[in-house]
């Protein structure tokens, strides 16, 4: 058994032309928390269902649990809890036929964490699913998921559309699942306040392409910003490696830098700076910066020649 | 599996519901006051239409849910194989579909049976026509599932699949005779069906990975691109301009006058010439509709036609020969009697039972049963039986005579017997026989395999003349002159058979062949029929041209492959091999293999510009960009270029990469007591 | 546990040192007395809605640095204050605190004497709230 619960090798997917998943090597360990991150239409939705096998890459493999994907015995998926974006459920179920249905499915059963969750979401049992409102609808789905005690918790995007109390209770309910401490949780989310509290690692897509697997720790110590104050108007900038956000003002420029290297410490210092502070940046800051940023008077370096990479690779 | 079958079972039970209901409201208005033929009627009226719409909203509805690939993904996420789930869906939903339609049939065909409902014998042969409807829809259920879960652009592709079992529909309605192999035929429609919508669904939408089911899939779409084809072709068909018609017609003095009738300006007009071409003058103001014209020609009631040379399909379209029809078991009798007289009961002649049936209408209880020996009450079997089943039923209805092969009888059902009057020479066995002249004063003209005997109704030969023509390869009708007695005869090939003939004789009372006219064939080689046949040949795949002959063609569709075959043939193949090129460039572009761009090529070689419809719905076309490394256009979604073999340049590192070796795991808490 | 601990996201301050801080200070201003037991790792995970593993680090840190300590099988306590720093490396913390703070005042535009107010201010409040949770039971 290794030890990534997801594991995927050059994962690729396209759309017709369309380039939705590129050449994505990710691998979840087990036993984390783990945040997926990335913009609406990055490309999140499409790599959870390729790696449950609901979905074939157009080239590349992904292995779960151990198991290929794109061949998963039933037993395996047994042991999977997948909760799809917008909590889908049919309709016309009531907690009851919810609990029927999902407790002859599965082998493993656990009544009282089914019980539990419902109580965190204040779900009516009376209800169906139809005429829910989104939280309890997102409860019932949740309960659903987790009462058949799975080793993997797969939950794309489940905060969608959740009012705060419910997305406490979706927290809670995440939080209470760890307490089998093998038990491997990945999520995806645009709340970064609820990544920070609840991710270990993350993951960031940025349009197709995976631009940063780590610790939420190493993220925020890699995700650097600095002020430099100029006498006069701020000069044009030389292009410096691994900026993210560049912002001249009047008489300074704030920049934010990744991956600050002692090289780029001295680029800094030779700018004629009066001064050069660093600020602390918040990890809310640090991930709308890194996904979103601005790039104002500020050039990129030159992208190495795909030619040149196409000779380099194999 | 049995949670997901109660489940699917629970969700369209009220479907189901509402299909019971419907057909069981029209039955019921039907039992109130039964048609005779009811068992007949309620397929052709009801079950007919109403199981195809069935089956499709049951199809329709069952994987509407899984339709959205989120909701898909929450139903095929489960520890049971997705062959279970699919297994599971279907048997719930064809068991509501059947039991919804087949309840209420059953009521119809419970009610049916007891004595006293229907003024006919009832025969277990009477419920396929509903089972045949019934099982059908399940053809419809799984096209509706293909139709609904399948990607498709347009709406257009998106019905093709329906192609399939509309022609599954009308192949096992209209033209198969024996109930089995239209059972058959919906088995294994039912197959093919049930395969793509396995492969629609374990793919949600896109049969990309199982070489059967997207073959399944393909012969739907295919069925349904030919079908529209045609429908396209037949449709463009009623807006040529300027219908014209000729046909031969036979005079009161016994002439033969080619008419053509054309239509101008919403208004008929007819020339009259001879079969030369000639104008006749007599016929300057003649309009045949004026009812004053009504009798101006011949009207030839008298048929005569041998079984055995009657091909199929016309067996099943024209001639009531299949299982859709009462007649295989049941000829309703209309003549029974000499004109004016009423009769207080009604006669069906049962098949199996080889009697005619008699049946009060008001009471519809038997009264009994006549046979070659005469009335036998209805608790007793008769004293003798026919020789075996009449010929020619589809004849039957309207003549008083009743013909078998080795004895000819005259009905006289109101002195409840039938006469023998014709016994045919061993070696010469009667093929047809019918009555002739008009109904006061009728005359029994019956051909034997060499001849042709004129009788009164008494049964008194007339006289008895050799026939010249094949009733093998011809079939006959008749009429007498009304002046001098005279019996007209004329002679068709039949369907498919060569040569062409079209003969009309005159026999003298002493029934000497007074003369014969040859007729030429009426040919039409006007453009708008030319440009029909040469669109029809563009359309029609070369594969189907070598197993259907051109008189079904002709005959059946309408399109002249006779007399423009040349036309015909040139322009299949020529639209075939530019099918074949065109597959060949469309597959090479996008990166089919050599070895099937070879099959698909060939395939659509013989299948036409349908094949290619096909092959365009099928397979997801990539779309192509600029490769970085040589410059070519290569495809979008190969990872390595066809031209220069460069892979796809993983995405440039800029720097702002942040990535940590997997070692570096936070604590998994274990170093501590967690209560 | 009698000292509140709260947690905001979108701070500039990781959460583990929120909650390093926050029980630092309850136990300088004596509302955490030596041996008094906190929460267990699962407890306040629950208790605060954050990742164990958060928890599980910062209580770490915590032992490291003796303000807390691990009892097995009883759970964590706080440990008898221990002096674990060298006089120089006390100096040293000290020095990066204040560089800190004098930042942040003079970037907020406080004059050295305003900050110095400010300072002495925060030390008679910390004294005052000192003497009553001594004096408390």
């Amino acid at each position: 058994m290794s030890d990534y619960a997801i594991q995927t090798h050059h994962l690729t997917r396209y759309f017709g032309a369309k380039r939705v998943v590129f050449d994505l090597n990710l691998g979840v360990p087990c036993g984390s928390i783990f945040g997926f991150l990335g913009r609406n239409g990055s490309g999140k939705t499409t790599t959870l269902r390729m790696v449950l096998g609901l979905l074939s890459p157009t080239w590349g493999s992904s292995s779960i649990l151990g198991h290929d994907s794109q061949s998963l015995p039933p037993h395996i998926r047994a042991r999977i809890g997948y909760l799809a974006e917008g909590h889908p459920v049919h309709g016309w179920m009531r907690v009851r036929d919810a609990q029927a249905y999902q407790k002859r499915l599965y082998p493993r059963w656990n009544d009282d964490l089914f019980r539990s969750v419902l109580e965190f979401f204040r779900v009516d049992p009376k209800t169906r699913a139809r005429n829910m409102s989104r939280g309890e609808r997102a409860g019932l789905c949740l309960a659903m998921t987790l009462a058949p005690e799975p080793d993997l918790l797969i939950l794309d995007d489940p905060a969608i559309g959740l009012d705060p109390v419910a997305r406490r209770s979706l927290l809670e309910s995440m939080v209470y699942a760890t307490r089998r401490a093998d038990r491997t949780i990945i999520f995806s989310s645009h709340l970064l306040a609820d990544i920070e509290r609840m991710a270990d690692h993350i993951a960031v897509l940025d349009y197709s392409i995976l631009r940063a697997q780590c610790s939420l720790e190493t993220f925020r110590s890699c995700v650097q910003q600095f002020v430099l104050r100029f006498e006069g108007p701020p000069p044009e900038l030389p292009p410096i490696r691994g900026v993210i956000q560049c912002v001249p003002r009047q008489s300074e420029i704030r920049l934010t830098l990744v991956n600050v290297t002692g090289q780029t410490r001295a680029l800094l210092e030779n700018l004629g700076a009066v001064r050069i502070d660093e600020i602390p940046i918040s990890l809310e800051d640090s991930f709308v910066s890194y996904l979103g940023g601005t790039l104002e008077n500020v050039r990129l370096p030159e992208t190495p020649k795909v030619a040149e990479l196409a000779g380099g690779v194999a | 599996m049995i949670s997901i079958f109660l489940r699917e079972l629970r969700e369209n039970l009220k479907w189901a519901a509402v299909i019971f209901g419907v057909l069981l409201v029209m039955v019921l208005h039907e039992l109130r006051d039964p048609p005779t033929m009811l068992l007949f009627d309620l397929p052709q009226r009801y079950t007919l239409w109403l199981g195809p719409i069935a089956g499709l909203l049951m199809g329709v509805v069952q994987v509407l849910f899984e339709t959205r690939p989120d909701n898909w993904g929450f139903v095929v996420h489960r520890p049971v194989p997705r062959a279970g789930i699919f297994l599971a869906k279907c048997a719930a939903g064809l068991l509501l579909l059947y039991a919804a339609l087949a309840l209420p049939c059953l009521v119809a065909v419970i009610s049916a049976a007891r004595p006293g409902r229907l003024a006919i014998p009832f025969q277990g042969r009477m419920v396929f026509p509903m089972l045949a409807d019934v099982l059908n829809a399940g053809c419809y259920y799984f096209a509706g599932m293909v139709l609904t879960l399948r990607k498709a652009r347009w709406l257009g592709t998106r019905l093709l699949p329906l192609g399939v079992p509309l022609a599954s529909s009308a192949i096992a309605i209209m033209f198969i005779a024996p109930f089995w192999q239209a059972l058959l035929v919906i088995l294994i429609v039912q197959a093919i069906g049930a395969a793509a919508a396995w492969g629609v669904f374990a793919d949600n939408g896109a049969a990309e990975r199982r070489v059967a089911t997207r073959f399944a899939l393909g012969a739907m779409v295919y069925a349904g691109a030919i079908g529209m084809a045609i429908g396209l072709v037949g449709f463009s068909q009623g807006f040529t301009p300027g219908g014209r018609w000729q046909y031969y017609q036979v005079d009161r003095d016994g002439n033969v006058v080619l008419i053509t009738q054309t239509i101008q300006h919403g208004e008929r007009g007819w020339a009259f010439t001879d079969p030369a071409g000639r104008p006749l003058p007599q016929y300057d103001r003649v309009d045949l509709d004026d009812p004053a014209y009504a009798n101006q020609f011949l009207r030839f009631n008298a048929r005569l036609v041998d079984r055995e040379s009657i091909p199929w399909p016309i067996t099943v379209l024209y001639t009531s020969a299949g299982y859709r029809s009462p007649m295989p078991g049941l000829i309703p009798l209309r003549a029974v009697a000499p004109a004016g007289v009423r009769l207080r009961f009604s006669a069906v002649y049962d098949i199996p039972q080889r009697a005619i049936d008699l049946f009060d209408p008001v009471t519809r209880m038997p009264i009994g049963l006549v046979g070659p020996a005469g009335f036998s009450p209805p608790d007793q079997p008769p004293i003798e039986r026919f020789a075996g089943t009449p010929l020619l039923p589809f004849l039957q209805g309207g003549s008083h005579v009743l013909a078998f092969d080795s004895i000819v009888y005259w009905i006289e059902l109101d002195h409840r017997r039938v006469r023998p009057v014709f016994v045919p020479q061993p070696d010469d066995p009667v093929f047809s026989a019918a009555e002739v002249g008009p109904a006061i004063d009728s005359k029994i003209l019956i051909a034997t395999t060499h001849r042709l005997h004129l009788l009164e109704r008494s049964g008194q030969l007339v006289w008895s003349a050799p026939l010249d023509q094949d009733p093998m390869r011809c079939n006959f009708d008749a009429a007498l002159l009304p002046a001098n007695r005279h019996l007209v005869l004329r002679t068709f090939s039949n369907p498919g058979t060569k040569p062409y003939c079209n003969v009309v004789s005159e026999y003298s009372v002493d029934g000497m062949l007074l003369h014969q006219v040859e007729l030429p064939r009426l040919t039409d080689f006007r453009s708008p029929k030319k440009i029909e046949t040469m669109a029809f040949g563009a359309i029609f795949p070369v594969a189907a041209r070598a197993i259907c002959p051109s008189w079904i063609l002709d005959e059946v569709l309408d399109v002249k492959t006779e007399e423009f075959s040349n036309f015909f043939d040139e322009f299949m193949w020529s639209s075939a091999i530019l099918c074949a090129i065109l597959t060949l460039l469309i597959a090479r572009r996008c990166g089919m293999g050599w070895s099937k761009t070879i099959a698909w090529s060939s395939a659509n070689l013989l299948l036409g510009p349908a094949g290619v419809a096909t092959m365009l719905a099928l397979y997801d076309w990539p779309a192509r960009e600029r490769c970085v490394a040589c410059g070519r256009s290569r495809l979008a979604a190969r990872r390595d270029c066809s031209h220069c073999g460069a892979p796809l340049a993983s995405a440039p590192q800029d720097g702002r990469e942040i990535f940590e070796p997997a070692e570096a795991f936070g604590l998994h808490g274990a170093a501590l007591p967690v209560a | 546990m009698p000292v509140d601990i709260s947690i905001a996201t979108g701070s500039s301050v990781p959460i583990y040192r929120q909650i390093a801080d926050q029980v630092c200070r309850a136990v300088a201003t004596g509302l955490l007395v030596a041996g008094e037991q906190v929460p267990s790792v699962r407890a306040l995970a629950e208790q605060l809605v954050l990742n164990p593993n958060t928890v599980a680090r910062t209580y770490a840190d915590l032992i490291r640095d003796g303000v807390l300590e691990a009892r097995k099988g009883k759970g964590v306590f706080v440990a008898k204050r221990r002096v674990v720093y060298t006089k120089a490396e006390r100096l040293r913390r000290l020095d990066s605190s204040l560089a800190a703070f004098v930042n942040e005042g003079i970037k907020l535009g406080f004059t050295p004497e305003e900050l110095c107010e400010a300072v002495e201010r925060k030390l008679r409040e910390f004294e005052a709230a000192a003497e009553k949770g001594a004096t408390s039971p």
